[in-house]
C-alpha cells in the first residue's frame, strides 16, 4: 500500500477517538454582535450587519401564494381529464362513463388492498392519506375483540358492527368497561345507525344525482328501534346526559322523530341541559311531527326560547335546520312559511351569525316555490353575496347556484340577475361550489335558456364557446332553445359549429335536434363560403346515414331502420335543399335517389319546397326521368296541380316519344 | 410412378401433379400433392379444392399444419406450379375478400389552440410545469431529426415525442415570473445594507448550505432526493498552516476546487435532511481538527505522497547532488575541466554545502516552477539553460 | 557559403536532362514540363540558397543552419539508414541523394559535446518534439557527427522490435528472472558491428566473460571476436550485447574510447512489453524483466564517463491513451525521470520560416513539387499553411503537389 493510502487509513481509524476541540472554524459578525451584546464591548472591525427577522410562514405558504396567482381558464377542460382532444369526453354519456371508470378503478384498488392487505406497506411516517377506510383494511385492530382495548381500537377504526360484537364479547367475558368507551361506542352506533355503510367515493358523488334534500319523499324512518344503539343505551344503568343526547341526535338523524322528542322531553323533565347540537336535531324532529307551518313556527320559537333559557347560543346549524323545516311545508302553507323565514333571518342577523349558502338555498326554495312568484329576494341575496369568496360547509351549500339560476329563469326572468349570479360563480375560487355534474348541468341549462330568450346570438355564442364542451354539455331542451335562438337571430354563421357539436355530443340520432337543424341549414341560401361549409356538413352526414342504411341492408335487416333511427324524410329533403343551394346538383340527385330507394322505410314527409326546387333543377337539366319519378308518387292535391303544370312544361320542352312513354305510364292524374 | 403413389392407401385420393402436367419427378419423391379435377386439367386452371378435400388434407397433415409450417396458398399458373416439398407443402385455397364498407370517421373537435384569443392570459392557460401539450400550445413548432437525403421538414408538434421528452419552460414566461414574484414578495425582507458586496458576504457568512425541496402531485409528499445536503466553504476562511492545509487537501481530494478555492462536502447517507446537515458539519469539524494533528508516521512521507513540489524529498535533488559529487571526483582524480560554476566548490564538499550553492538553488527554482506551472517548452528551455550551466558551463 | 552557382547550374539542367530522356512520355507531360521549366526559369532572379556543400557534420556551424547538406552514401548507410523514417528513406531514393538539413538543435548539441570534458560523467540529452518535427533526423545528424569524430555509436533505432513480438523468447542463462530475445539481439550485434566497423578492430576486452562451463571469452580478446561469438551463438546474444555495452562503458570511463549512446523512443524502456510470459500467457513481461532493457538502462545512467547519451522521447511508443502531449515528463515515467536527472532537454520545433523556405526550394529542386501552383507564392503559402511547417507534414503535403 502506498504511503498515501496508509496515511488515509490512519486518519480514518482515528476518527473513532476524535475529541472535540474548542477551535472556532470561522468568525461571524453576527455572532460577534451577539457577543457584543453579551459583553458590552465592541470589536473594532465589525460592521453592523443587521439581519431582519424572518417572516414566519406556514409550510405551504409559498405554494399557496403561488397558487393564488392562477385564475380559472375558461377554455381549458377540468383538471380531471387528460388534456388532449382525443381523450376529453364530449358527450354526457362519455363524461359519466369516464368518471365511473375512474371510480371503478379506485374500487378495484380498494378491493385488492382489502383482500390482500399483507402485500401492502403502510409507512407510519408518511402523512396519512385521506382514505382512512383503506388503512382500516390494512392495519386491522390488533387487540382481541373481548378486551376493552380491542373495543377502543375498533371504535377508533370506525368498524361499527365489529365494535358492537366486541362490546357483546366484553359483556360475555364480564369485563368492566369504562364510561368513556361506552359513550364512544354509543356515539358511533348512533351516528352510523349501527351499520357499516359503504360510502360513495368522491368522484362518484360527481355523477350521482342527489335527491333534492328536504323533499318529503326522502324522509323515512330508518332508525333501528331495537338495534345495537338502543341495546347499549338500555345496558347503561344510569344513562348520562351525554348518552341521552347522542341517542336523541341519532334518532333524529334517522327520522325516528317521535322517540327522539320523547327522550328530549324526559331530559327536560329531569332538568338536564342538552347541548346545542341536540337542540339542532330536535328542531327538525319536532317540526316533522307537526304539519302546519304556523304550528311549526311556534314549535321552533319555543325551542329557541329554551336554547336561550339554557344559556346556549344558537349556531348557524340551528338556524339552517330551522330553515330546512320550513321547506317541509306544503304548497298551501308556503306563505306562512315565507313569513316566518324572514323573521328567522332577522333573528339570525341579530345573533351575529352569517347566513351560509345553504341558508339562501332554503330561503329561495321557500320563497320561490310558486313559479309565478317574482319576489326581490334573490336580488337582495345577490347584493349580499356579490364579490365574496364563498365556502362550503354543508352539502346543501352546493345547491345554491343551480337553484338560483333555475329560479332566475323560471320565476324572475331577469337577465341581469343571471349575469350577476354567473359572475359570482366565476369569481376567483367560487367555481368549486357548483356541485356535481347534475347540478352543473342544471345551472347551465337554465342559464342558456335565459340567454337564448333574451340575448343576441353573438353573446350567446360567446358564452357557448366558453363553457361548451368541457364544462357543460347541453341537454336536448337547451339545444332546442339554442336552435330557436339561432333561427330567431339569424345566426347562420354559427350553424357549422353547432352541427359538429351535435355530432360530438352524439345527438345526431335525435329527431328533435337534427330536423330543426337541417331545416335551418336549408332555410336560406347563404354566402358562398358558408354555403360550402353547409354542403360539407351535409355530405358528411349523408355518408354516415348511407353507411348505416346500407350496412343494415347488407345484413338484411332493413326493417329495423325505424328502431335505429338514422334519418327521416324531412332531413333528407333539407339536405337536398342545401345541396341545391350550394349548386351541387349531383349530390342533390344522389340524395334524392337515396330517398326514393328507401322511401318505404323512411318515415316522415318530404318537404314541399325541396320537391319544387328539385323539379326546377331537373327541368333545367332536362332530366325528365327523375322528374317523373318525383311525380309518380301519390301526393296530395297541391302537388297534383304542380304536377299538371310540370307535365305541360315537360311535354313541351322535350316533346318526344320518350316523354310520351313516361306520361302514359304515369298514374291517373 | 403413379402406381407407387396410388398404392399408398392414405394418398389414394391424390394423383401426382406431375402426371397431370406431363412432367416427371424422380422416383422416391413423395410429395403431398393437390388434387386437380378433370375440368381444371382442361381449362389449364387449377381449381380450388373442395372443403372435403381440405378437411381430409388437414386430417392427414395436422401436425405440419398445426406448427404453422404449412400455409394454404393459391397457385397462380399451371405452367409454373408451386414446388411442393415434403413437410412444407402448399395447399391452395382461395381466400375470399369481403368488400367491407368503412364507417365514415367521426370528426374530432378542434384542438384548443384554435379557439384561443390573442388577448388571453397565458399564465392561466399554462400555470405549472407540464409536458408539452400539442393541442394547447398556440404556435407552430417543429422538432425532429431529418435525414439529409430527405427533403422533408422536421416533424410537426402533433404527437411529437421529441417535444414531449425535452423540458419546456412555458410555465416560466416573464409574465409568470412577474406574477409569482409579486405573490411571494410579502414573505421577503429587505437585504441587509452592510452585505452589499460578495466579499463581505463571504467574510461574515463563509458557510453556504444547499438543500433542495421537491414538490410533486402524487400520493405522498416525501421525496427521497430532499435529504441531500451540500456544504460549500472557501478554504481561505479556515485557519490552516502549511502542514494542515496539505493534510486537509489530501484528505479531501476531489472535493476541493483549486481554481475557486471552494471546498464542497455533500452528504446523503442519512434518511433525513437534518441528519445529513449535522453530518456535514461534523465532517468539516473533524477534517479541520485532524489536519492540525501531526501523526508520527507522517514523517515517512516520500516524494510520491506530496501534492506540491518538495525539494528536499525529490530524487532530482539526490541525483543532481550526486552528479556534482561525481564531477568533483572526476576533477580530483582525472583533472578534468569542470564547468566554471563548479570550479569554486571545494573538492570534498558535502551534499549540504553543495546544496547551498547558487547554481543548485537556481536548479531547484527551475524544477519547482516546472512542476508548479506544468510542463511546456518555455519551462523546459529554462531548465535546459540551468542544466547546461551546471553540467557543461555554457 | 551558399553555393548559388552550383544550385543554378544543377536544377534547370538536371531537370531538363531528366525530361529529355523520358521521351516516351505523352505530349501533355512534355508540354507541362516545358511550362515547368519556363516557370522555374522565370523565378531565376531570386537567389535560392538551400544547400551547403559542407558534408562534414563536424564542420557545421550556425552559418549552415537551414541548409541541406548531402550525406555521403557510405555514411548514410552506416549511421542513418536504420534510424530513419521509412518515408525519408524513400525520399532519398527518389531524390537520388540523401540530404539532411542542418538545424539549430543539432548545432546546439554539437556545441555542447564539443564543450564537454569527456572525463566528466556522461551527459544525458533528451530530444523531444512533435510528431514529424525531425527528432530522428537530428539524432542521425548527431550520430554522423560523433562518428566523424571517431566515437563508438550505440544505436537502438526502435525498441519495439525487442519489446513487441520478438521472434523468440528464452529465459536468460545469466539470470533466471530475466528473459532474452536472442534473434533480435543477434541482429543488433551485427548492426553494431557494421556501424562501428572501423573502430572495432582496435578494441580489446578488459574483462573475461564466461558463457558456460566450456565457453568463455578471455580478457584481451578483441571486441570483434566477442561480436562474432554473439552473432553466431544467438543463445547468448543478449548477454553478449550486455557485455559489449559494459566494455564500452568501462573503456570510455578509462578514456580509451568515446561512446555515443543514441536511443530512439527511450520512453518505451519503461512501458510494459507486449511479450506474453512463458509461464502465464495472459500476462506480459515487465520491461525490467527483459535483458535488453536491463542492459540499456545501465547505459543511461551517468555512472560512466567518456561519452554522451542522446535519447528521443516519442509519442509513438506510448499507449493509445497517453498520447496527449509530447513533453518528456509526460511521456517518461517518474522512475525514468529520476534515472535521467539531470538532463538537457532539446526541443525540436517545426521548421522556422527560413528552414521552411529552404525545404520548399529543396523540394522544388528535387522536382518533388510538380504542379504549377506549387511554384507560385500563393501555392507555397498554402503548402506552409497546410503543413503548419511540420517537416513530415510538408513532405506529405508536397507529395500531392
Amino acid at each position: 500500500m502506498s504511503s498515501l493510502a496508509r496515511y488515509r487509513q490512519c486518519l480514518l481509524n482515528t476518527y473513532g477517538r476524535y475529541i472535540r476541540l474548542e477551535r472556532s472554524l470561522s468568525s461571524s459578525a453576527v455572532r460577534r454582535q451577539q457577543t457584543v451584546a453579551a459583553t458590552g464591548e465592541k470589536s473594532p472591525d465589525v460592521e453592523d450587519v443587521i439581519i431582519p427577522k424572518r417572516i414566519s410562514r406556514s409550510p405551504t405558504a409559498v405554494l399557496d401564494a403561488l397558487a393564488s396567482t392562477v385564475r380559472r381558464d375558461f377554455y381549458s377542460p377540468p383538471y380531471v381529464y387528460i388534456d388532449d382532444p382525443e381523450t376529453i369526453p364530449e358527450c354526457l354519456v362519455d363524461r359519466k362513463a369516464y368518471v365511473l371508470a375512474k371510480v371503478s378503478g379506485q374500487r378495484a384498488a380498494r378491493y385488492v388492498m382489502k383482500r390482500w392487505p399483507k402485500n401492502f406497506d403502510v409507512n407510519p411516517i408518511d402523512p396519512a392519506l385521506e382514505i382512512p377506510d383503506i388503512f382500516k383494511a390494512l392495519t386491522g385492530p390488533l387487540a382481541a375483540a373481548d378486551t376493552e382495548e380491542g373495543l377502543r381500537e375498533r371504535i377508533d377504526l370506525r368498524l361499527v358492527t365489529e365494535s358492537f360484537v366486541s362490546y357483546q364479547k366484553n359483556k360475555q367475558a364480564g369485563n368492566d368497561l369504562s364510561d368513556d368507551v361506552v359513550h364512544n361506542l354509543l356515539d358511533l352506533l348512533c351516528v352510523y345507525n349501527s351499520k357499516d355503510e359503504e360510502c360513495l367515493l368522491e368522484e362518484e358523488r360527481l355523477v350521482t344525482k342527489t335527491a333534492a334534500s328536504g323533499s318529503m319523499d326522502k324522509i323515512r324512518n330508518t332508525w333501528k328501534d331495537s338495534g345495537p344503539a338502543e341495546e347499549v343505551f338500555q345496558d347503561m344503568k344510569d344513562p348520562t346526559l351525554r348518552a341521552c343526547c347522542s341517542l336523541i341526535k341519532g334518532r333524529a338523524k334517522y327520522y325516528q322523530v317521535d322517540r327522539a322528542y320523547e327522550l328530549f322531553r324526559e331530559l327536560e323533565e329531569k332538568g338536564m341541559k342538552p347541548d346545542i347540537q341536540t337542540y339542532n336535531a330536535i328542531i327538525i324532529a319536532r317540526s316533522l311531527m307537526i304539519h302546519k307551518a304556523e304550528n311549526k313556527a311556534e314549535a321552533i320559537k319555543e325551542l329557541f326560547q329554551k336554547i336561550k333559557g339554557q344559556g346556549l347560543s344558537p349556531t348557524v346549524e340551528t338556524f339552517n335546520n330551522a330553515f330546512v323545516t320550513m321547506t317541509y311545508c306544503s304548497m298551501a302553507d308556503n306563505y306562512n312559511a315565507a313569513v316566518f323565514v324572514s323573521s328567522l333571518l332577522s333573528e339570525m342577523y341579530a345573533c351575529g351569525l352569517e347566513p351560509t349558502l345553504a341558508t339562501w338555498y332554503y330561503i329561495m326554495r321557500i320563497v320561490y316555490r310558486d313559479n309565478d312568484c317574482t319576489s326581490y329576494a334573490l336580488h337582495e341575496i345577490m347584493d349580499h353575496l356579490e364579490g365574496k369568496d364563498l365556502e362550503a360547509h354543508h352539502p346543501d351549500d352546493l345547491e345554491f347556484f343551480s337553484t338560483a339560476m333555475v329560479k332566475v329563469c323560471v320565476n324572475l326572468k331577469d337577465l341581469e340577475l343571471a349575469y350577476r349570479i354567473d359572475n359570482l360563480l366565476n369569481y376567483r375560487n367560487n367555481y368549486k361550489l357548483i356541485g356535481n355534474h347534475y347540478l352543473e348541468g342544471l345551472y347551465y341549462n337554465f342559464y342558456f335558456k335565459i340567454l337564448c330568450t333574451f340575448e343576441q346570438i353573438d353573446t350567446i355564442m360567446e358564452h357557448y364557446e366558453k363553457t361548451v364542451p368541457y364544462w357543460f354539455v347541453p341537454s336536448f331542451n337547451s339545444v332546442h332553445d339554442l336552435i330557436e335562438a339561432l333561427e330567431l337571430n339569424e345566426g347562420y354563421q354559427y350553424l357549422p359549429k353547432i352541427w359538429t357539436d351535435m355530432f360530438s355530443f352524439r345527438y345526431n340520432k335525435q329527431v328533435k335536434i337534427m330536423t330543426p337543424l337541417c331545416a335551418l341549414l336549408a332555410k336560406r341560401k347563404q354566402n358562398k363560403s358558408l354555403q360550402t361549409q353547409y354542403r360539407e356538413l351535409v355530405a358528411g352526414y349523408y355518408d354516415i346515414v348511407k353507411y348505416d342504411v346500407m350496412s343494415l341492408e347488407e345484413r338484411g335487416d332493413l326493417d329495423k331502420l325505424d328502431s335505429i333511427r338514422t334519418v327521416n324524410a324531412e332531413e333528407l329533403g333539407y339536405m337536398c335543399q342545401v345541396c341545391l343551394n350550394s349548386e351541387d346538383p349531383q349530390l342533390a340527385r344522389e340524395l334524392f335517389s337515396f330517398f326514393l330507394n328507401y322511401k318505404q322505410k323512411i318515415q316522415g314527409q318530404y318537404p314541399e319546397k325541396t320537391l319544387e326546387s328539385l323539379v326546377d333543377q331537373f327541368i333545367k337539366e332536362k332530366n325528365f326521368q327523375m322528374c317523373m319519378c318525383n311525380l309518380n308518387d301519390p301526393f296530395d292535391a297541391d302537388r297534383q296541380e304542380a304536377l299538371g303544370l310540370i307535365y305541360g312544361l315537360g311535354y313541351k320542352s322535350c316533346g318526344s316519344y320518350h316523354g310520351e312513354d313516361q306520361i302514359t305510364d304515369g298514374p291517373d292524374a | 410412378m403413379a402406381a407407387s403413389i396410388g398404392s399408398f392407401s392414405t394418398f389414394s385420393k391424390w394423383t401426382c401433379i406431375s402426371q397431370l402436367l406431363g412432367r416427371n419427378y424422380p422416383i422416391g419423391y413423395t410429395c403431398i400433392v393437390r388434387h386437380c379435377s378433370a375440368n381444371a386439367k382442361e381449362n389449364k386452371k387449377p381449381a380450388s379444392p373442395t372443403p372435403d378435400e381440405v378437411r381430409e388434407w388437414k386430417k392427414i397433415n395436422w401436425r405440419a399444419y398445426a406448427t404453422g409450417r404449412v400455409r394454404l396458398q393459391v397457385p397462380e399458373d399451371p405452367d409454373f406450379p408451386v414446388m411442393l416439398i415434403p413437410g412444407h407443402s402448399v395447399l391452395p385455397q382461395v381466400l375470399e375478400k369481403r368488400e367491407q364498407a368503412k364507417r365514415p370517421p367521426m370528426k374530432l373537435t378542434q384542438p384548443r389552440y384554435r379557439r384561443m384569443l390573442p388577448e388571453q392570459d397565458w399564465t392561466d392557460v399554462w400555470p405549472t410545469a407540464h409536458t408539452f401539450k400539442w393541442s394547447v400550445v398556440p404556435f407552430p413548432v417543429r422538432q425532429g431529426f431529418v435525414k439529409p437525403t430527405e427533403s422533408a421538414l422536421p416533424r410537426e408538434k402533433y404527437g411529437n415525442a421529441e417535444l414531449m421528452k425535452i423540458p419546456n419552460f412555458l410555465h416560466l414566461t416573464p409574465q409568470h415570473v412577474q406574477k409569482h414574484c409579486a405573490a411571494i414578495k410579502k414573505f421577503c425582507t429587505p437585504w441587509p445594507k452592510a452585505l452589499e458586496d460578495d466579499t463581505v458576504c463571504d467574510k461574515h457568512f463563509p458557510l453556504r448550505v444547499i438543500t433542495r425541496d421537491y414538490v410533486a402531485d402524487g400520493p405522498t409528499m416525501r421525496d427521497p432526493r430532499a435529504r441531500f445536503v451540500t456544504i460549500q466553504l472557501k478554504l481561505s476562511s479556515l485557519k490552516l498552516d502549511e502542514h494542515a492545509k496539505d493534510k486537509f487537501l489530501k484528505l479531501v481530494g476531489d472535493r476541493y476546487n483549486k481554481e475557486t478555492d471552494v471546498l464542497t462536502l455533500e452528504a446523503d447517507r442519512c434518511p433525513v435532511r437534518k441528519q445529513n446537515y449535522e453530518y456535514t458539519l461534523y465532517l468539516l469539524t473533524a477534517l479541520y481538527h485532524e489536519s492540525w494533528k501531526q501523526e508520527p508516521w507522517e514523517a515517512d512521507q516520500t516524494e510520491v505522497d506530496m501534492i506540491k513540489f518538495e525539494w528536499p524529498l525529490t530524487t532530482a535533488k539526490a541525483k543532481v547532488l550526486d552528479t556534482i559529487i561525481k564531477i568533483k571526483q572526476a576533477q580530483q582524480e582525472k583533472g578534468s575541466k569542470v564547468p566554471k560554476i563548479l570550479e569554486d566548490l571545494p573538492d570534498t564538499s558535502s551534499p549540504d554545502l553543495i546544496e547551498k550553492t547558487e547554481i543548485i538553488q537556481e536548479y531547484k527554482e527551475v524544477l519547482s516552477e516546472l512542476y508548479e506551472h506544468g510542463e511546456d517548452v518555455h519551462q523546459l528551455e529554462k531548465y535546459k539553460n540551468t542544466t547546461k550551466k551546471l553540467l557543461i558551463g555554457l | 557559403m551558399g553555393d548559388t552557382d552550383s544550385c543554378l547550374e544543377k536544377s534547370p539542367k538536371r531537370g531538363g536532362c531528366k525530361f529529355h530522356t523520358c521521351s516516351s512520355l505523352s505530349s501533355a507531360t512534355q508540354s507541362s514540363a516545358e511550362a515547368f521549366r519556363k516557370a522555374s526559369e522565370s523565378q531565376k532572379p531570386k537567389i535560392s540558397v538551400f544547400r551547403t556543400s559542407e558534408s562534414n557534420p563536424v564542420k557545421h556551424t550556425l552559418a549552415h543552419s537551414g541548409l541541406y547538406y548531402k550525406v555521403e552514401s557510405e555514411e548514410y548507410n552506416r549511421y542513418m539508414k536504420a534510424g530513419q523514417h521509412e518515408k525519408l528513406h524513400k525520399m532519398g531514393i527518389a531524390f537520388n541523394e540523401h540530404c539532411v538539413m542542418v538545424r539549430e538543435p543539432a548545432l546546439e548539441i554539437f556545441e555542447c559535446i564539443r564543450a564537454t570534458d569527456l572525463s566528466l560523467p556522461a551527459i544525458r540529452y533528451i530530444i523531444y518534439g512533435q510528431l514529424g518535427a525531425g527528432k530522428s533526423v537530428t539524432l542521425a545528424h548527431v550520430m554522423s557527427f560523433c562518428g566523424r569524430l571517431g566515437w563508438f555509436v550505440v544505436h537502438v533505432p526502435w525498441f519495439e522490435r525487442f519489446m513487441k513480438y520478438p521472434k523468440e523468447v528464452q529465459v536468460s542463462s545469466h539470470n533466471k528472472d530475466r528473459v532474452d530475445t536472442p534473434v533480435e539481439c543477434a541482429e543488433w550485434l551485427n548492426y553494431f558491428k557494421e556501424m562501428n566497423a572501423h573502430l572495432i578492430p582496435e578494441v580489446k576486452l578488459q574483462h573475461t566473460y564466461v558463457w558456460n562451463r566450456r565457453e568463455s571469452t578471455e580478457a584481451g580478446a578483441s571486441l570483434s571476436e566477442l561480436l562474432e561469438y554473439g552473432a553466431s551463438r544467438s543463445k547468448y546474444a543478449a548477454d553478449v550485447m550486455g557485455a559489449v555495452l559494459k566494455e564500452l562503458r568501462v573503456q570510455s570511463s578509462k578514456g580509451i574510447l568515446k561512446t555515443l549512446v543514441a536511443l530512439d523512443g527511450v520512453n518505451a524502456l519503461w512501458l510494459p512489453s507486449k511479450i506474453s510470459r512463458i509461464d502465464n500467457r495472459n500476462l506480459k513481461y515487465k520491461p525490467d524483466e527483459l535483458t535488453v532493457v536491463h542492459n540499456l538502462k545501465k547505459m543511461l545512467t551517468n555512472d560512466w564517463s567518456g561519452g554522451a547519451i542522446m535519447s528521443i522521447v516519442d509519442t509513438r511508443c506510448s499507449p493509445v491513451d497517453q498520447k496527449e502531449s509530447y513533453m518528456p515528463r509526460y511521456l517518461l515515467t517518474k522512475e525514468a525521470i529520476d534515472m535521467l536527472e539531470p538532463h538537457i532537454p532539446i526541443h525540436i520545433q517545426n521548421y522556422s520560416d527560413k528552414e521552411a523556405q529552404s525545404c520548399l526550394e529543396y523540394f522544388i529542386d528535387r522536382k518533388w513539387i510538380m504542379k504549377q501552383e506549387g511554384l507560385t507564392m500563393e501555392g507555397q503559402r498554402e503548402i506552409l499553411f497546410l503543413s503548419s511547417q511540420n517537416p513530415l507534414e510538408m513532405y506529405n503535403v508536397c507529395s500531392r503537389w
